[in-house]
Order: C-alpha cells, then sequence, then structure tokens
C-alpha cells in the first residue's frame, strides 16, 4: 500500500509518548521563556527620543540645517513663486513642459494640484517640525543647557519658526498653526487651516520674531546663528507686509496702509541701521561666494562645496540647482530667465529710470557696441547677455548658443545666483549646484523696507537719503567687475524733485527695489504687497509676447496668461492636504 | 514523486497487511503486477477477486499469491493512482497497470509533514514541474505564469528578473504581498532565480488560510513549497543531463511603434501650427531646419490656410544638429540600437544514486541569458548535494544544500531609448563619441551610451541554501525532526562611472560604487509526528513543533572618484584622488513560533484537521508580540461514499484560517532619529553654524519616524469550498474552489497630513478588504484509438475585492473622488479616480460653452459630471480597476509514438491598464516636449481630420490633459501562446546501444503570439511603461539519461 499507516495506538507505546510530550513540553517552556530576548531587537543606527531630547543642542542644529534642505521642486528662496510668476523673468528650461512651474508662470492653469505647490508646503511644515521638536525638548528640561542658553536657543528657534511661517503664510494663506502646545496636546491632526485669520497668523509669527528679538544677542559667536539684528528685520518686513493690508488687491495698497505698522518699520529698521552691518562697497561682491558672509548679509541660508564638508553632495544650493545657463557649466539647465521687461526696466535717461517709457522699445546691450542707450549698472550684475562676459569673465563670454531653448524663453540668463564659471560647480550629474548662499535678508534690502517706510509715513527725504546711497553705491559698482560695460552705463541720484510727492517717491521706490533685488525671489511678493500685481502683470503678459531679440520672438504662451486679482494673490492649498482629513482645512478663495 | 523511495516507506506496511490472510481456496494463482511506465514492480496493489472480499497484496517485488474458488475467477487490480484493471485468472500471471497522471496517492509536502493528495482537504495545487525543466527562462517562478488557478505572475523581460508572484488576489497594501517559499523546509522570501529548476522534483502552492496557516505569521499571502530532487533506489547510478540553448528575439509584437525623423518633423512643425507658432522658428530648438536645402520632405497641414505647407527637413548648422557641428542630422532607430538577439543556455547534469540505507544526489545547472538588450547579461552556476543516510533503525540524517553564484549586469534604458529624438545619431561624426540630446530636448541619455558605459558594471552573488536534519523514530509511528536550515547570501557591487561628453550631458568626474551585502536567514525548526489509530477506523495523524528565524542584513559600501585612468581594472577606490565616502547598515529580525496540528481520517471517507500556531515577531512590541493563528478543515470522500465505477475520486471539502503578516520593516514600531550628516541633498542634520566653511560640521538629529508600540499583526481569515474530483477511468479530472478572504489590521505606513511634520510617517494597523474569487481547473486525457494521446487542461480564475475600511487618519492617502472614498465606493485597492473623456472639442463654439478652464479646439473633453456647466475637480469618478474580469490558462499536450507536442496558452480577460506610454504617443508636449514619440500622432486631430479620437498636438499642455483621466484607461484583454513545444524521444532500442536510458529532443516556442484588444494602443500588455521589454524566443534542448 502506498499510503500513510496508521498505528495502532498499544498500551506499551502510550507510556513512551506521554514521556516525550511530558519533555516536549517543558523544553517548549524553556524556549518560550528564552524567546523573549530572542525577540527583542533593536534597531541600529538611529537614536532613540530619550538619548535625543537630552542633547536639545542637536535638534536646534537640526532646526538649523533644514534651512538648506530644500531642493529646486520647493526652493525655500521661492525662486519660482517670487520671479517666474512676475515680470521679472521666464521659467526657462527645455520647454513650458519642463517641470511644473510654467502653471506659475502664466497663471491662468494653476490649480490646487500642482506638485510642487505640495511638495513646498510639505517641505515647510517639515522645518516647522524640527523647530517645534527642538522647542519641546529644551522647554521641556531647560536645566540640560542652563537657563541663559536655553533662553537663546528657544529665540533662536522661535526666529527659524518664524521664518518658515512667514514662507507658508505669505505663500498659502489659509494655513493651520503648529506649535509646541499644539505637538503637545496631539492636535495636528485637529488643527484647521482656518483657525486663526490671516492677521492673527501674522501677529503668531511676529510674537516669535520678538521673542527672539528680545533674548538674542545682536552678535553670536557661531555667526551662522540668528541675531537680534536679523530677527529685527523680519519684524519690519512683517509689519511691512501687513502694513499695506491684507495681500487681496481690493483690500490691500496705498489706501489701506497702516500707519501704526509703518512705524514699526522704521522703529526696527533703525536696530538693523544702527548694527554693525551695512552696504558692501561693491554691488558685484554681494553675489560671489567669497563674501558671502560679508556686512552686507544679516541672515544668510549657508552653503558648502561637498569637497569641503564631508557630506556626499555637498551642503550646496540645490534650490537653484536648474539655474545654471546652457551650455557653460557641465550641466546647465538654463532655467530662472531674466525677461526684456525687466533688462527694459534698467534703462536710464540721465541716469534716471524711465518710468514711464521703458518698454517702448526693446534695447539689447552688446558689448562693444554701445549705442545711445544707457544702463543702470546693476543690469551687468543680474542679467547675462550674449556677446558679455559671463560673471565677469571674459575667458567665459556668453553667446546665443548659451540659450537652451530662444523662441520659447530668449537669451538672457540669471547670474546672481552662480559663482564665476572658474570657480567651478559643486557637483556633477545630473545635477550641478552651487556652493552660493541664499539671502534671507540682505542690508540693503533692509534699508529699502525702511525707505518705504518713510515714504508711506511722509519722511520722503530720509527715503530719498536711503535710495541715493543704493544708487550710490551701484554707481561705484562698475570699474571692478564690469568696466567693459562701463561706456553704456549711467546712473544718477535723485534730485529732491523726485521725492516732492508721496506718489513720485512711491514710484522710485518701487523701481529701486525691482532694480537692486531683481532675480531675488521677491518681485511678486512686492507687487502683492503693494496692490498693484493684477495692472502690472497682465499689461507685462501683453507686452512681452511681442518682444523679439535679434529677429526671434519669444514668450507667446504668454498670450494663455492672465493674473486674476481676488484669487491669486495667494497660491492654492495644495489638493493632497485638503483630503487627509476631510473638512479639516479649506481652500483659498477662488480656487 | 519518488516512488521508489514512498515504495521503501511503505514497504513494512505492506508485509504487515498481507499477514491478513484470505481464508483457503482451491486455486492458488500467482503473477507479478508492474508499473507501465517504467516496469518496475508495485509494491501494495490489492488483488481481489472479483465479486468476493477475496484479496491479497502485492509484496516488494510486485508478486501475488491468492487462491480463488475456480480458475477462471476475474482478478481485478486495484492501486491508487493507477488505473484499476481486471483480468482472467491465469498462472503467472504479468500485469501491466498504468498510472493515472494525476495520482491520488502522490505524497505532496505540507506544513512539516506529507500528506496524501487524497487527504488534503485545503485549497492545494500541485504543480507540473515537468514543463519546468524544459522552460526558457531564468526563474521558476517566471515559468509559472498562467499555471496554477489562482496564482497570478507578473514579470518584466531582463535576464535576472524575477516573477512577481501573488496568490489570491490583494492580499496586503503596505506590508509585502509576496508569498512564503519554503524550499527543503527552510523558509526564505529571497527570489528563486538562483535555484536550479531541473532540482525542483515537487511544487506545492498552498492557497487556503488553512493549508498555509500552519506557517502562521507569513502565511497571508499563500505558501509555494519547494522540495528538490534525491537519490533513488536502483541498481545504478542514475545519470542525466540537459541542455538547452535559446535565441531571444525583440519582436515587433513588443516593439513601440516610433517615430522616425520625417514622421517626428512632421507631428513637430503639426504642433507648432496648431498653436499658430512658425514651425520653423520652433524646430530650430531642436537642432531641425525645416527649409533645408537637401534634406527629408514633409507635408503638414496648416489650420490657419486650410493647407499642407511643404517642408524639407534637415540639420539646422549646415546639416549638423548641433551649434558644435559633431552630430549630423540622422534618422537613428534607437530601439534597432540598443537591441540583440539574445542567446541562452541552460546545462544540467546530475548523479544520484541510493540504497536501503543511504540515498545521494548531485546535480551541477549553469545558466546564462544575454537578454535582448546589449550589454545586459544574467549567469549563474549552481551545484546541489542531497543526501540522506539511515544511521540505525531509529535515526535519519540528511541534508540538502545548494550553493549557487550569479553575475548580472542590469540596466534601464528603455524609456531613454523611447524619447531620444530620431534625428540625434548614435554617435558624433567621430565615429566613436557618444551623441546626446540637443537644445531645447530635455536632458536624456543616450541609451547606447549608457547600455555600453554599464556593460561590466556587475552584482555578483554568492548564495548558500540548505538545510540539515536529523530525524528519529523512537517508536513507530512516531517522527522527531530536527531541521537547521540556512539562507546566507552575499552580494558584491562594483559599479563605475565614466567620463562622457554627449554635447550638453556629460560627466567631467570618474567614479566607482562599490559594495558588499550581507544576508544571513537561519531557521531552526523541531517538530515530532505521530500517527495513529483509535478503535480501527479513527485514524489520527498530530504534530507538535517549534521553530525559531533569525534574519540580519548587513550592507557597506564605498564610493570614490577621480581616477588617472578610466579602466575597469583601475579604477578601485584605493586608485581614487578624489573625495570617498563610505556607507553601511544593519538590519535584523526574529521570530519565535509554537505551532500544532491534528488530523483525522474515518475510513479515508471523512478527513478533517485542525491547526494552530502562535508566533511571536520581534518586529512587534511587547504588547502585540505573539498573533495566534488558528484554521480548521473538513472534508468529504463522496467516493468513498458512493462507490460508483465511474467516480475514481470526489471530494467536497470545506476549510476556514487565519494567517499574518509582518512583513513590514524590522524598525517600524520605533521612533526613529537619525544623524544624517550628508548622504542626501535634501534631508540632511549638519549645518555650518559656526561658518567655518569647510571642515566637518555640527550635526543633529532627525525624526523620520514615530513610534506605534500597539502595532500588531495584520490578520487574514480566509474560508474556502472545493470539489476534487476524477471521473470515468480517471479521464476527466478537475478542481474548483471558491473563497472568500478577508484582510484586516492591514501594517500601512500611510501618507500624512504635512501639518505632522518630519517624522509624521508611522506604521498602524489600518484599512480592511476584502476579496471573494473563485478557481477552477479542468482536464481531459485519453488515448485514441490509433494510438494518438492527449491531456488538455485548463485553468480560469477570478476574484472580486473592495476595500472594506479605511481609519480616518488614512482616508485621504488612497484615492477617492471629492465626494468617495473606496470604502464608499465598494472599489478594491489600486482603484483610480479621475475625468472622464467624452470626446474632442471639434468647434470654437463648443471650447466657448464648455465651462472647461483651457479648455481647446481639438483638445480633450471632459465630461461634466455634476452638471454645474464647470469643469472641475467634482467632476471625477473612478475610472480604474485594477482586478481582472478573469485569467486563464490552457495545456494542450499530445503524445504519438515517440513524438510529444505541447502548447500553452494564457490569457487576461477584461483588464484594465493605465496607460502611460500615451503620454508619449499621443501627445507633443504632456511630457518632454521635442523628445521622440509614437507614430500614433500622426494621424491626431486637425480640421482636416475630424474624425481622429488622437488630440491636436500642441507645443503646450495647457489644457492639463495629462490630469488622469478615462483617455488613459484602456482594456489590456490578452491572450498569448506562451509556450509550443515538439519533442521526440529517441526509441530504446537505438540508446540503448549508447548505454543510454532515455533521450529527448525538443524544440520550442515561447511568447510566439498575441492576442489583445483593439482598444489597447501599446504593443505588450504585459508593459505599459518603461520596463525591460518581453522577448520571443526559440529553443531547442535535449534531455539524456544513463
Amino acid at each position: 500500500m502506498r499510503r500513510i499507516k496508521y498505528n495502532v495506538l498499544k498500551l506499551k507505546h502510550m507510556k513512551k509518548i506521554f514521556n516525550i510530550i511530558a519533555i516536549a513540553a517543558l523544553s517548549l517552556g524553556l524556549t518560550t521563556s528564552c524567546s523573549d530576548d530572542f525577540l527583542d531587537v533593536t534597531p541600529t543606527g538611529v537614536a532613540d527620543g530619550e538619548t535625543v531630547n537630552n542633547n536639545p543642542e542637536k535638534l536646534v542644529t537640526a532646526a538649523y540645517a533644514i534651512l538648506g534642505d530644500d531642493w529646486y521642486q520647493y526652493p525655500f528662496n521661492l525662486w519660482p513663486y517670487g520671479d517666474v510668476s512676475s515680470d521679472d523673468c521666464l521659467k526657462g528650461g527645455s520647454g513650458t513642459t519642463d517641470t511644473d512651474y510654467h502653471q506659475i508662470e502664466v497663471w491662468t492653469t494653476l490649480t490646487p494640484t500642482l506638485g510642487p505647490l505640495d511638495e513646498l508646503w510639505y517641505h515647510l511644515y517639515e522645518a516647522v517640525s524640527r523647530c517645534n521638536r527642538a522647542l519641546i525638548a529644551i522647554e521641556n528640561n531647560p536645566s540640560l543647557l542652563g537657563e541663559d542658553v536655553s533662553k537663546e536657543r528657544i529665540g533662536e528657534l522661535k526666529f527659524l519658526r518664524g521664518h518658515f511661517y512667514y514662507k507658508l503664510l505669505t505663500m498659502y494663506h489659509n494655513i493651520p498653526w503648529v506649535d509646541e502646545t499644539v505637538v503637545n496636546n496631539n492636535a495636528v491632526e485637529k488643527t484647521s487651516n482656518t483657525e486663526f485669520s490671516y492677521d492673527e497668523l501674522f501677529k503668531k509669527i511676529i510674537a516669535d520674531f520678538e521673542e527672539a528679538y528680545n533674548v538674542l544677542p545682536a552678535k553670536q559667536t557661531d555667526g551662522g546663528r540668528a541675531n537680534k539684528i536679523a530677527a529685527a528685520a523680519y519684524l519690519a518686513k512683517c509689519y511691512l507686509t501687513i502694513a499695506w493690508g491684507d495681500g487681496y488687491e481690493a483690500t490691500d495698497g496705498v489706501n489701506n496702509i497702516n500707519q501704526q505698522y509703518m512705524q514699526k518699520v522704521i522703529e526696527y529698521t533703525d536696530v538693523v541701521k544702527n548694527s554693525d552691518y551695512g552696504y558692501l562697497e561693491d554691488y558685484g561682491d554681494i553675489f560671489l561666494p567669497e563674501y558671502k558672509n560679508s556686512k552686507e548679509s544679516i541672515f544668510a541660508v549657508q552653503h558648502s562645496d561637498y569637497e569641503d564638508d564631508n557630506t556626499k553632495y555637498g551642503r550646496a544650493n540645490w534650490a537653484n540647482c536648474l539655474n545654471g545657463v546652457w551650455g557653460m557649466w557641465t550641466c546647465g539647465w538654463d532655467f530662472h530667465k531674466p525677461s526684456q521687461d525687466l533688462v527694459n526696466a534698467f534703462k536710464t535717461k540721465d541716469g534716471l529710470p524711465m518710468f514711464d517709457d521703458y518698454a517702448k522699445t526693446d534695447e539689447h546691450p552688446i558689448n562693444g557696441s554701445p549705442t545711445s542707450q544707457k544702463w543702470d549698472p546693476r543690469l551687468f550684475h543680474t542679467v547675462g547677455m550674449p556677446t558679455f562676459p559671463y560673471k565677469y569673465e571674459s575667458e567665459h563670454t556668453l553667446t546665443t548658443a548659451n540659450s537652451r531653448t530662444p523662441n520659447t524663453y530668449g537669451y538672457y540668463c540669471s547670474m546672481k545666483e552662480v559663482p564665476q564659471r572658474s570657480k567651478g560647480e559643486t557637483y556633477n550629474t545630473p545635477w550641478q549646484a552651487f556652493a552660493m548662499n541664499d539671502y534671507v535678508f540682505r542690508y540693503t534690502d533692509v534699508m529699502l523696507m525702511r525707505a518705504e517706510a518713510e515714504i508711506e509715513t511722509g519722511n520722503l527725504s530720509e527715503a530719498r537719503t536711503i535710495i541715493n546711497q543704493i544708487r550710490q553705491r551701484a554707481k561705484n559698482s562698475v570699474a571692478k567687475h564690469i568696466s567693459y560695460a562701463s561706456s553704456q552705463v549711467e546712473i544718477a541720484l535723485y534730485p529732491e524733485s523726485y521725492f516732492a510727492t508721496k506718489e513720485m517717491a512711491r514710484k522710485c521706490l518701487q523701481w529701486e527695489c525691482r532694480l537692486e533685488m531683481a532675480m531675488e525671489g521677491e518681485r511678486f511678493f512686492d507687487l502683492k504687497r503693494w496692490g498693484i500685481a493684477s495692472k502690472t502683470l497682465n499689461a507685462y503678459f501683453a507686452d512681452e509676447q511681442n518682444d523679439k531679440y535679434d529677429g526671434q520672438t519669444y514668450a507667446k504662451y504668454y498670450k494663455d496668461a492672465h493674473f486674476t486679482a481676488g484669487k491669486n494673490e495667494f497660491f492654492p492649498v495644495p489638493y493632497n492636504q485638503m483630503y487627509y482629513i476631510p473638512g479639516l482645512y479649506q481652500q483659498n478663495k477662488g480656487y | 514523486m519518488p516512488r521508489k523511495l514512498i515504495k521503501r516507506m511503505c514497504s513494512l506496511a505492506v508485509l504487515l497487511l498481507m499477514s491478513l490472510q484470505m481464508l483457503a481456496q482451491e486455486t492458488t494463482i500467482n503473477g507479478t503486477v508492474l508499473s507501465g511506465t517504467d516496469n518496475e514492480p508495485i509494491i501494495g496493489v490489492t488483488v481481489r477477486e472479483k465479486g468476493t472480499k477475496n484479496a491479497a497484496i502485492t509484496d516488494l517485488d510486485g508478486n501475488f499469491n491468492l487462491k480463488v474458488s475456480n480458475a477462471g475467477a476475474t482478478l481485478e487490480f486495484s492501486y491508487i493512482g493507477y488505473t484499476t484493471k481486471s483480468l482472467a485468472a491465469t498462472q503467472n500471471m504479468k500485469v501491466v497497470m498504468s498510472e493515472d497522471a494525476q495520482s491520488l496517492n502522490e505524497l505532496v509536502v505540507v506544513g512539516y509533514q506529507t500528506q496524501r493528495k487524497a487527504d488534503l482537504t485545503g485549497a492545494v495545487a500541485v504543480v507540473s514541474t515537468k514543463s519546468l525543466k524544459t522552460s526558457a527562462d531564468t526563474d521558476p517562478m517566471r515559468a509559472l505564469q498562467g499555471r496554477v488557478a489562482g496564482m497570478t505572475v507578473s514579470t518584466d523581460g531582463s535576464p535576472s528578473g524575477t516573477g512577481t508572484v501573488r496568490i489570491r488576489g490583494i492580499g496586503s497594501i503596505n506590508s509585502s504581498q509576496d508569498p512564503l517559499y519554503i524550499v527543503d523546509g527552510v523558509p526564505t522570501t529571497r527570489a528563486l532565480n538562483s535555484l536550479n529548476m531541473n532540482d525542483i522534483e515537487s511544487m506545492q502552492v498552498l492557497k487556503d488560510a488553512a493549508s498555509a496557516s500552519i506557517y502562521g505569521s507569513r502565511a497571508a499571502n499563500g505558501v509555494i513549497i519547494i522540495t528538490t530532487r534525491h537519490g533513488q533506489k536502483g541498481d545504478k547510478v542514475d545519470i542525466n543531463f540537459s541542455a538547452n540553448v535559446t535565441a531571444q528575439y525583440y519582436s515587433s509584437q513588443s516593439k513601440m511603434k516610433l517615430n522616425n525623423s520625417a514622421q517626428y518633423a512632421t507631428e513637430m512643425a503639426q504642433a507648432a501650427l496648431n498653436d499658430g507658432l512658425d514651425p520653423v522658428a520652433y524646430a530650430q530648438n531642436y537642432g531641425l531646419n525645416l527649409n533645408a536645402a537637401g534634406g527629408t520632405p514633409i507635408s503638414v497641414y496648416d489650420p490657419a490656410t486650410g493647407q499642407y505647407n511643404n517642408y524639407t527637413v534637415g540639420g539646422y548648422y549646415d546639416g549638423y544638429i548641433n551649434r558644435k557641428k559633431t552630430m549630423l542630422y540622422s534618422d537613428t532607430d534607437w530601439l534597432d540600437a540598443i537591441s540583440q538577439t539574445g542567446i541562452m543556455q541552460n546545462y544540467d547534469l546530475s548523479v544520484s544514486h541510493a540504497t536501503d540505507k543511504s540515498s545521494v544526489m548531485f546535480s551541477v545547472g549553469y545558466k546564462n541569458n544575454q537578454g535582448i538588450l546589449k550589454y545586459t547579461n544574467f549567469d549563474n552556476i549552481s551545484a546541489r548535494i542531497n543526501s540522506t543516510f539511515q544511521l540505525t533503525k531509529e535515526i535519519k540524517i540528511g541534508e540538502n544544500v545548494t550553493i549557487s553564484h550569479s553575475n548580472q549586469v542590469a540596466s534601464s534604458p528603455m524609456e531613454n531609448a523611447l524619447k531620444m529624438s530620431p534625428t540625434v545619431p548614435l554617435y558624433e561624426e567621430d565615429g566613436t563619441t557618444f551623441s546626446g540630446p540637443v537644445g531645447g530636448m530635455s536632458d536624456r541619455q543616450n541609451p547606447l551610451r549608457e547600455l555600453y558605459q554599464n556593460r561590466d558594471n556587475n552584482l555578483e552573488t554568492w548564495r548558500i541554501f540548505g538545510n540539515a536534519f536529523v530525524e528519529l523514530t523512537p517508536i513507530k509511528g512516531l517522527t522527531l525532526k530536527s531541521n537547521f536550515g540556512l539562507d546566507y547570501a552575499t552580494g558584491f557591487h562594483n559599479y563605475r562611472t565614466f567620463t562622457y561628453y554627449s554635447d550638453i550631458v556629460s560627466n567631467n568626474i570618474p567614479k566607482t560604487d562599490t559594495g558588499q551585502s550581507n544576508d544571513c536567514v537561519w531557521t531552526w525548526s523541531n517538530t515530532a509526528n505521530y500517527n495513529f489509530t483509535l478503535a480501527k477506523d479513527h485514524n489520527f495523524t498530530v504534530l507538535l513543533g517549534t521553530e525559531a528565524v533569525k534574519a540580519i542584513g548587513q550592507s557597506f559600501s564605498a564610493y570614490a572618484e577621480s581616477y588617472a585612468l578610466e579602466t575597469n581594472d583601475y579604477m578601485w577606490p584605493d586608485a581614487s584622488t578624489g573625495v570617498q565616502k563610505a556607507y553601511g547598515s544593519q538590519g535584523s529580525n526574529t521570530l519565535f513560533s509554537l505551532f500544532g496540528k491534528i488530523d483525522y481520517n474515518w475510513k479515508d471517507m471523512l478527513l478533517a484537521s485542525a491547526t494552530i500556531r502562535r508566533d511571536g515577531s520581534s518586529r512587534f512590541g511587547k504588547n502585540h508580540r505573539y498573533g495566534t493563528f488558528p484554521a480548521a478543515t473538513l472534508g468529504f470522500r463522496l467516493s468513498e461514499l458512493l462507490k460508483k465505477d465511474w467516480i475514481n475520486d470526489l471530494k467536497l471539502r470545506a476549510s476556514w484560517g487565519i494567517t499574518g503578516n509582518q512583513a513590514i520593516n524590522n524598525t517600524a514600531r520605533y521612533a526613529l532619529y537619525t544623524a544624517d550628516y550628508g548622504t542626501s541633498r535634501e534631508s540632511s542634520t549638519a549645518y555650518d553654524l559656526t561658518l567655518q566653511g569647510s571642515g566637518t560640521f555640527p550635526s543633529g538629529f532627525r525624526l523620520t519616524q514615530s513610534a506605534n508600540d500597539n502595532l500588531k499583526w495584520e490578520g487574514t481569515t480566509q474560508y474556502n469550498i472545493g470539489l476534487d474530483f476524477t471521473l470515468f477511468n480517471s479521464s476527466l479530472y478537475g478542481t474548483v474552489d471558491a473563497y472568500v478572504k478577508k484582510v484586516e489590521d492591514m501594517l500601512i505606513s500611510p501618507a500624512f497630513l504635512a501639518a505632522l511634520g518630519e517624522g509624521g510617517a508611522t506604521w498602524l494597523n489600518g484599512p480592511s478588504l476584502q476579496d471573494n474569487g473563485m478557481e477552477f481547473t479542468l482536464g481531459y486525457r485519453n488515448k485514441t484509438s490509433f494510438g494518438l494521446g492527449y491531456d488538455i487542461s485548463g485553468n480560469l480564475d477570478f476574484f472580486r475585492s473592495w476595500v472594506t475600511y479605511l481609519p480616518d487618519v488614512a482616508k485621504g492617502s488612497y484615492a477617492h473622488t471629492p465626494t468617495e472614498d473606496l470604502v464608499q465606493a465598494k472599489k478594491p485597492y489600486g482603484s483610480r479616480v479621475g475625468y472622464v473623456v467624452d470626446g474632442l472639442y471639434q468647434t470654437e463654439e463648443e471650447v466657448f460653452a464648455s465651462g472647461q478652464p483651457n479648455a481647446r479646439l481639438g483638445g480633450l473633453k471632459y465630461a461634466d459630471l455634476d452638471g454645474n456647466g464647470i469643469i472641475n475637480s467634482n467632476d471625477q469618478t473612478w475610472i480604474f480597476n485594477p482586478v481582472p474580469d478573469y485569467s486563464w490558462g490552457l495545456n494542450i499536450s499530445l503524445n504519438y509514438k515517440n513524438f510529444d507536442l505541447s502548447m500553452f496558452w494564457q490569457g487576461v480577460m477584461g483588464q484594465d491598464v493605465y496607460n502611460d506610454q500615451k503620454f508619449q504617443t499621443d501627445f507633443w508636449s504632456l511630457t518632454d516636449a521635442g523628445s521622440n514619440k509614437g507614430n500614433r500622432m500622426l494621424a491626431a486631430w486637425t480640421k482636416d481630420n475630424t474624425s481622429s479620437t488622437i488630440p491636436a498636438l500642441t507645443t503646450n499642455n495647457t489644457g492639463d490633459e495629462g490630469r488622469a483621466s478615462t483617455y488613459f484607461v484602456e482594456t489590456g484583454s490578452y491572450l498569448k501562446l506562451r509556450t509550443l513545444q515538439i519533442g521526440y524521444n529517441f526509441p530504446t532500442s537505438l540508446i540503448k546501444k549508447v548505454k543510454m536510458s532515455s533521450a529527448r529532443f525538443y524544440l520550442s516556442g515561447q511568447n510566439l503570439l498575441t492576442i489583445k484588444s483593439s482598444g489597447y494602443t501599446c504593443s505588450d500588455p504585459e508593459n505599459g511603461n518603461w520596463a525591460y521589454p518581453h522577448a520571443t524566443s526559440l529553443s531547442m534542448g535535449l534531455q539524456i539519461g544513463f
């Protein structure tokens, strides 16, 4: 029989079986008791919560580190949202389908499902959580660092948290406020993004900066840490933003100015003015890595090269990794391309801007072939143009070949965020990045805020003084780096007449902001603050698509562009976030 | 099955039963019973005088003696697994019995024991391993595609690729869906492509929970039990040799339909003209001159004039496509450039021998697969030795061990090959520099360069897999076994990146990434098996056991850059002059289990079993460390009750059981704080706080995962009822199973609300789902009067699946419409939502009236589902269901004289495919405008071609037409002729002269024919993205035995 045979159970076997069962049971019992040890496997290469919370300094360091933990799809310097969205710049790259930023450029196709919006939101909250985690560790056990250090670190963390929240709020409007109390109460998933109004949220951010301002020293031993002056600069920026209104054009702008807040701006910028910080002598130096922590730099995100910092990829500036010009670098993807409108804005007549007719004709400076058109010298520091040296090095001269898709994005390139070509790149294939710091605040930026507040509070001459100082520095910034353009440069200080009325002074200030801060990620937010985004952008869309360079048309896609006031002032709350917990969040109006 | 081995095992039993002597009768008939299969005697055949209770049983030599009432009596020879035979009694009878192909008495290996197939009460599929041995595949699982009802195998075509096996629908969401493999009693979840297919003796698929629950915690996705070959008792040493050579082709049935240069330029110009742009200027972005003096003429419809414009396509820079004038305008077929006819070879040699005291089997196998893409490769050599020794009557020891070495070179160039423009040449004009993209083309790499420079970047793996056991039989029926299993794999990779300058894409730093990984899993199991009979007819088998498993994985690697020479021999980290980095990590987990099973058999008619297993896992916290997995089955052999001639076997069975899943990260329950100094670009914890500029920066910790101490086992409860039948002289056979499977407390690490911040990721026991399904297997075999033997068998299965519960915090992580989640919609996991495409916009009036933002003429028209006149996210609905209507396989084998022919068809019906390739084949600018596209687009909508269903081409995706929509959902039903094989067995008379015992030659073709739904626009329904393509292949082979 080919089958399993069953034994007849006999009594003599029974005893044996019982013995075996007894032994088996015993050994099972033994193995079971041992098994708990056997089943204890602890993770390797990681730390547990207790260890970490006993080392709060490490959590503070990590909170600083996330300043630079960004990427071109979620750049914390917001270049797509501040520049591509505006009249300063075109997206660039291989075409309109390269990255998802085209929607931000034309606005009409912008929807809450846009991927980078979700990534940015997510990573900014990641940053907030690093701050909160460190705050909780210190606040729970202040004795670990001692009272003084604890206080200071709390101030720094609140500065950092305020910094990330400022970006969240000015980008997305309806945002949930998550601080250490919310985390401790385990209430994050119950916190709505409409619990606090825009105004209330700004107050909370201001409170964070105020705490930083109150406890931080004017100068830190560790130069990378936030100090009192940086907090003052941020407080000024917060107040300046809300001094104009709530961000929506209908209720923002010159008719809505809050004088009290403007006073605050003056108050806090005064602190900056009286600090050790100041104007760097040459405008070009501001954007060279060797000057990265100069007196101009009030607070900046520190970046370094992988050959210097022992990391695999470098703590380099990955936010800007697409922004190297085409054909110049090992792999420059040619994003972030200045518009003709921006170039036109640098035109000068008798050394002063051509406010009303700057865009009537298109002019393109050619190296060595000066025309009668004169230009603000900052153009040659900001915009890379064919025939000119790339970032001052004549051995690296730009040509029309340095544009990837000229009949979509034209021939200009952005130079502030890149080092000189001879200084090399940080890492190549498939990406390259530069060890260039990202300014959060440079001194001039704060002084422009001050000038803005001086104008709105009626102190026009003080504003003129500031703006003329800035222009004087620009004037002084030719010989060192851009002597090749000297014959095309003309810049003058504003005579008193330009600051006779608020309207005129405002125009000068806004123009100065555009020129001085061009391509630094601010433009759209400035236009929004001033309440002139729709007017400015829609005029720009109509104009730029007809511009030509050397017979070449480009930016035709602007025919689909339109900025809708009452909606587009803020970006939509990302679709994904709306649905994780149905009903928790409200979308911004218009989306 | 090792029939001779079983014979030996059963011989004692046979002798015992022989003593059941019948009463003395008048005549004694003697004779011998032989098996028709191999002419060997059969032991234990029941020889009964027909119509009486008078019977005898054949002895060890197949002999019998039976006293019969009269000399003319009819004798009935029956033996389970053989066709019953009736013959008139004569002296010295020589009876040849023929075997049932589907032998019921076959012993199958189930959890920790063997069982007669006839006694099985769970859903267990016994896989025919015969077809595996001639299959042109490197992975045994890939060869099983379509062979087992309820088992889905999906795979790509890569030489080293392994099949992804899914048993009975969707088993889990975030934790593993892979089945557990048990090879000679040793569990593993590692791929089996290093296993020599010729070593496989038997394979069983345990589908229902009751069968699998003895493997408890890891059995929720089914269990596949593999037993390797052993030496077979015989006079001589068995030697077997087989060889197989296969030629593989990248045939048109899996090749994508791409543009040539003229078609590419036509589509490009059409997109520009549709947008009112000057195509001549637009084409310059891509290095093309549409008004070339000499070149390819094209004709493109201009909607502005209603005329066709003629252009001549050439390189923009004096015939070159790049400004440097190194790349001539070309017409490159990139798929052709990267593919080849790949040769695959398989060789196997085995030597085996067995005596009463011992058995030994030794084998060596070699396989080499070049693949159909150039410079990809997989080869494997393995040696196995299996042996057993009966030391005393009570003690037996044995081992099975295989050592294998694999080497693989893998690359995935398909996406680049599809997207690289045909206008780009393979090489620059110098004939050696690999070309690259130009201008507005996206930064795609030259796929041939990628393959070529990757050709020596290999992963080398050594694997030792095996077990050693000692088996005690202290008393009859009791077997104590201790088995130690080891699965040790060590891998070494050496990847070099060379410098290259392909126009705009380049790399100027040579670098290497070299590393080693060790994975070791040991399993120690101890079992006691006792079978006994109570009160004559009540047969019991009791199994008790313990098992401990420990898995440790370690990896270490080094990265180094800058080398003076760029050669394989030189580029080792010691020689690097630049940055050097080291990486390494370790992880481990353990399991400890207790289990027991009791089987009951009453007169072979009523069968029942109960199982319980208790598993502890290091992956769970103290509160929930142990999980208990019970099961019970009941079977009823109707055939034993009915006793009809035409019913050979008829069994009804039912089972219930719970199995578990713990296939999650080893550290899933912990809060994890990591120090990321700088292994990632965007999640570092290091910062230059002190403005030191260089050196080592201060670094901190970040939370990457939050703790969950309440994490517990994922549990699957499964009910199964089934029917097995063998009818009409064993010619008609089949199985029907129906099951209900409920997966609860699924282990997930869902996407989370961003406001939770970093470390918001946490594992939790979340969703539940249910699968209901049925499986059918039916076969018919017979022989015609003129000697044509045939066996036709088919299998069919289907299941329906739906999510039954989602935790609130995870609802947003899974597909949902604005109003319905998966549970509310009763949809399966993997469903997708999107817009419904309702044709194309045919007129400007229609566009204007649409309420669809940025609608365009000739563009996709989305249905306004809520009828509010606006197309927005509220108009999304369920558009994609991942569950096919049904899957099936059909096997036809014929044999006539020395020839045999077999054919295997496999199909899937009613399957949705989300065709991502359509981004490239139907739209100029959804992704990578300027990259190559499919030639389908030549027939896109224009005012002159309004009946087209392909949207009008545009340079700019203003209409957001890449959003999820029914446009991309296609019916991927298909039917494939997987195998067609013709074999010839050399006549015994001929091969005896060369001392062979058997010799077979065969020719075989794989993937010869694909029939697919007309609505499916991709070439291969099994490859809707950029995976390694499936080959069509032809092979020939030889199998000989000595």
